[in-house]
């Protein structure tokens, strides 16, 4: 991996040597010397490392970008530019807001790691509003917002992915064992050294998840990671959708679960606390097509919350590694319990 | 508790080491910081999970297996109990979903139930993160 240059340990991104090596890069993709200024890193994720900054070619106007990088050390590294590429490509031409792709690469030999520099979408990330927090004003876009949100869906879930390089997101699956494998991809993360589940509460899940899956209606393109906080809003619309690294091809129930999980400050009535659940179901139908089966929506619940709890044991493996560089990964692992209770809890209902 | 306590509190170091130390400039705040890193690694030496929490498991593990019809385990050792009671469970777990025919709803409960009895004396003992104030 190439390092900070002089600092043993740290990474290049996280050392005052990335403007420079960013610079560099860009000043040979242009054949020409480009200027980097305003780097500003997003510090919320615990995923890819996500950086601000403006290009300023020498003889073209200011453009502010973004790079990507998919840090060894993130929750579900190893990371691939791959998969959020193909799921772009395979995008263009509808009218989901997604980032235009400028340059992109898994050598570690740029910047120590895969990247993708991007461009960068206007609006602000839209936090959810968690239960207990006391009586708020209600969010003034919040319709909308749920509108955005279900069309932007239904335009995903319509796209037309057979023949194109999005195939390669779930290599070979049908309607039969496209939710298998992503139960058995989810085994594979949270595998311990024994090389299988360690835990009695994942074992008794991926069982149950094996036995009461059902055949998709439809295989879709997958965002994978479909929840408030993944978009941008500006002036009242969504206009960016953002983290794309668990795009794959399923069941359209799977994001439609995922974006009410409780987890993300999902109610009985709201995405988040923030958008209208029902409203949200609505849209998605009327848009789409598609009706939204609430059995399967209690069943994918199941199948999210097991993928939470898959990325908690994996920040265990990271610590037990010792791998110690963000003391959130701490704070995930002590929440295992309660997710796995959680987990639990979504069985009984769905059974 | 899956991880030895003492990994937790060589994570907490490690952040107010190199994610916190350098960025303290203020005299007091230093000191006041590398105080806490000397008790964290006092500490790191002496601590253990819970003994009652392992208890706890272990009550809760006996009698859900009681209730499936397993032999109980009788280990002098706490510890050794409850891993070879959660290795019972486990065989339970995959001799149930390998059975062609799984559709045993009453089965399916017991397991269910009696791992929501052992989460739950952690669960009991470790409160929500607030994730937000860490964004």
């Amino acid at each position: 991996m190439r390092d900070a240059g002089g600092i043993p340990g740290l990474p290049l991104w996280r050392t005052d040597g990335l403007g420079p090596a960013l610079a560099d890069f860009l000043s040979a993709q242009a054949g020409a010397p480009v200027a980097v200024t305003n780097l500003r890193r997003f510090t919320a994720g615990l995923s890819w490392v996500t950086v601000a900054f403006t290009m300023t070619p020498s003889d073209a106007p200011a453009r502010d970008l973004i790079l990507r990088i998919g840090d060894p050390n993130g929750l579900l590294a190893p990371y691939s530019t791959e998969p959020e590429v193909r799921a772009f490509t395979a995008l263009a031409g509808t009218d989901a807001p997604v980032p235009g792709v400028l340059w992109h690469s898994d050598d570690p030999e740029v910047f120590g790691a895969p990247f993708m520099i991007v461009t960068r979408m206007p609006g602000e990330t839209l936090l959810p509003r968690w239960p207990g927090l006391g009586d708020q004003a209600p969010y003034p876009h919040a319709e909308t917002v749920a509108e955005d949100f279900a069309r932007h869906l239904a335009t995903i879930h319509g796209c037309p992915w057979r023949g194109t390089s999005a195939e390669a997101l779930s290599p070979g699956v049908t309607a039969d064992t496209c939710t298998h494998a992503e139960i058995d991809r989810w085994v594979r993360h949270a595998s311990g050294p024994s090389g299988g589940l360690e835990d009695n509460a994942m074992r008794f899940a991926a069982g149950w998840l094996h036995a009461h899956a059902r055949p998709a209606g439809a295989v879709t393109l997958l965002h994978g990671d479909y929840r408030v906080g993944n978009f941008l809003v500006d002036g009242g619309r969504i206009t960016g959708l953002l983290d794309w690294e668990l795009t794959h091809l399923g069941d359209p129930h799977e994001d439609l679960a995922w974006a009410s999980l409780r987890t993300f400050g999902g109610t009985a009535t709201t995405l988040s606390g923030l958008l209208d659940l029902d409203r949200f179901h609505m849209t998605y139908a009327a848009a789409s097509g598609r009706r939204v089966d609430p059995g399967l929506i209690r069943y994918f619940h199941v199948l999210g919350q097991f993928k939470m709890a898959a990325m908690l044991i994996g920040t265990e493996q990271r610590l037990m590694a010792g791998d110690v560089h963000d003391v959130r990964l701490a704070v995930m692992a002590l929440q295992k319990s309660t997710t796995l209770l959680g987990m639990l809890k979504m069985i009984e209902v769905a059974s | 508790m899956s991880l030895p306590l003492k990994l937790y509190l060589d994570a907490v170091r490690a952040a107010l080491a190199n994610e916190v130390l350098p960025h303290v400039a203020q005299d007091h705040a230093r000191s006041q910081l590398l105080g806490a890193m000397d008790v964290i690694d006092k500490l790191t030496a002496l601590a253990d999970w819970s003994p009652e929490l392992t208890a706890e498991q272990s009550a809760a593990l006996a009698e859900g297996l009681a209730g499936m019809g397993t032999a109980p385990v009788r280990d002098e050792d706490p510890r050794a109990r409850l891993a070879a009671q959660e290795a019972t469970l486990r065989a339970a777990i995959d001799s149930f979903y390998a059975a062609a025919g799984q559709d045993d709803p009453t089965t399916e409960a017991a397991i269910r139930k009696t791992l929501q009895a052992y989460l739950a004396a952690e669960r009991s003992r470790i409160a929500a993160a607030n994730y937000s104030a860490m964004t």
